[in-house]
């Protein structure tokens, strides 16, 4: 049986998974589960894509456990395979997207509609700023990767400068530029909805 | 006016203060013991990809043959009209 200070430790508990411990896999997946199906919700901006996320990330976690050279933390290794695997899934959204409209060129059935998401209100928001944060997310999703993570990370997930330039892999000079750029971009976005308010 | 957008354009920006975290699926962890258990498949590519590749690799394979042999019959017969035209055939 483990002891309570073993269940703290996040190396401590990926020796026991990588060993087949099925319940210290369970104690990872209930201290980061809301921080990595979060991250993965910013990002892909729809529950059930998020939730199939944090099933990989956690999957992936089990059959890495050996082999985790635990050069970073568990949670940094952790955070890159959602972030990396929602990257994909937009990506994978994208080219989806660019078939559907071909396909919608040269098909017969010219009528067909390509699906759009609707917009994104993220459930954790206080409600007062629901409309606000559906507009910034709308703009967030313009983003290029690198400011988009920077941005999510910082202002999502609430994750410090050091942090975030672990995870990203860059200093955190980097990082700060990164925001600040996301910001000034996000700024010119929102131009494009500012009537939308007026209405 | 100008101000009023940049004002606007600030509130939007920090629209996000205050956010917590959604709440996962109580369900979500027994969704991923699941998958654990299911016997591992092999992954495999997709036969359209295969049958894709096969005939693109037949088709330039084709083409070659052709037009080598193609290339080669002419030739064949440029050179038996040079012969027949200067007689080379009679001794």
């Amino acid at each position: 049986m483990m002891s309570t200070r073993r269940l703290d430790d996040d190396k401590e508990i990926l020796r026991l998974i990588g060993n087949g411990n099925e319940s210290a896999f369970k104690s990872l997946y209930e201290r980061h589960k809301d921080k990595i199906y979060n991250a993965a919700l910013s990002y892909l901006k729809d529950a059930s894509d998020a939730e199939e996320i944090t099933q990989d990330v956690f999957l992936e976690a089990y059959h890495g456990a050996r082999s985790f050279e635990h050069k970073s933390s568990v949670l940094t290794w952790l955070y890159r395979i959602a972030i990396n695997k929602s990257l994909d899934r937009i990506r994978f959204r994208q080219r989806k997207k660019r078939f559907g409209f071909i396909h919608r060129l040269f098909s017969e059935d010219s009528n067909m509609e390509i699906y759009e998401p609707p917009d994104f209100v993220h459930p954790g928001v206080v409600l007062e700023n629901k409309e606000n944060a559906r507009l910034l997310f709308k703009a967030i999703d313009q983003l290029p990767e690198q400011q988009k993570t920077a941005f999510l990370l910082t202002f999502v997930e609430g994750l410090p400068g050091n942090e975030v330039a672990e995870i990203m892999k860059i200093s955190l000079k980097a990082v700060e530029s990164l925001k600040q750029r996301a910001k000034t971009t996000l700024r010119n976005l929102l131009e494009e909805f500012y009537p939308e308010r007026r209405k | 006016m100008d101000q009023n957008k940049e004002n606007w354009k600030e509130q939007i920006l920090r629209s996000l203060e205050g956010i917590h975290r959604a709440e996962v699926n109580p369900f979500l962890y027994a969704k991923i013991v699941d998958r654990l258990s299911a016997p591992v498949l092999i992954r495999r590519v997709a036969f359209p990809k295969i049958a894709l590749a096969t005939a693109g690799f037949a088709l330039l394979l084709i083409l070659n043959v052709w037009v080598l042999r193609s290339g080669s019959e002419k030739q064949t017969s440029e050179e038996t009209v040079l012969i027949n035209q200067y007689n080379f055939g009679l001794y």
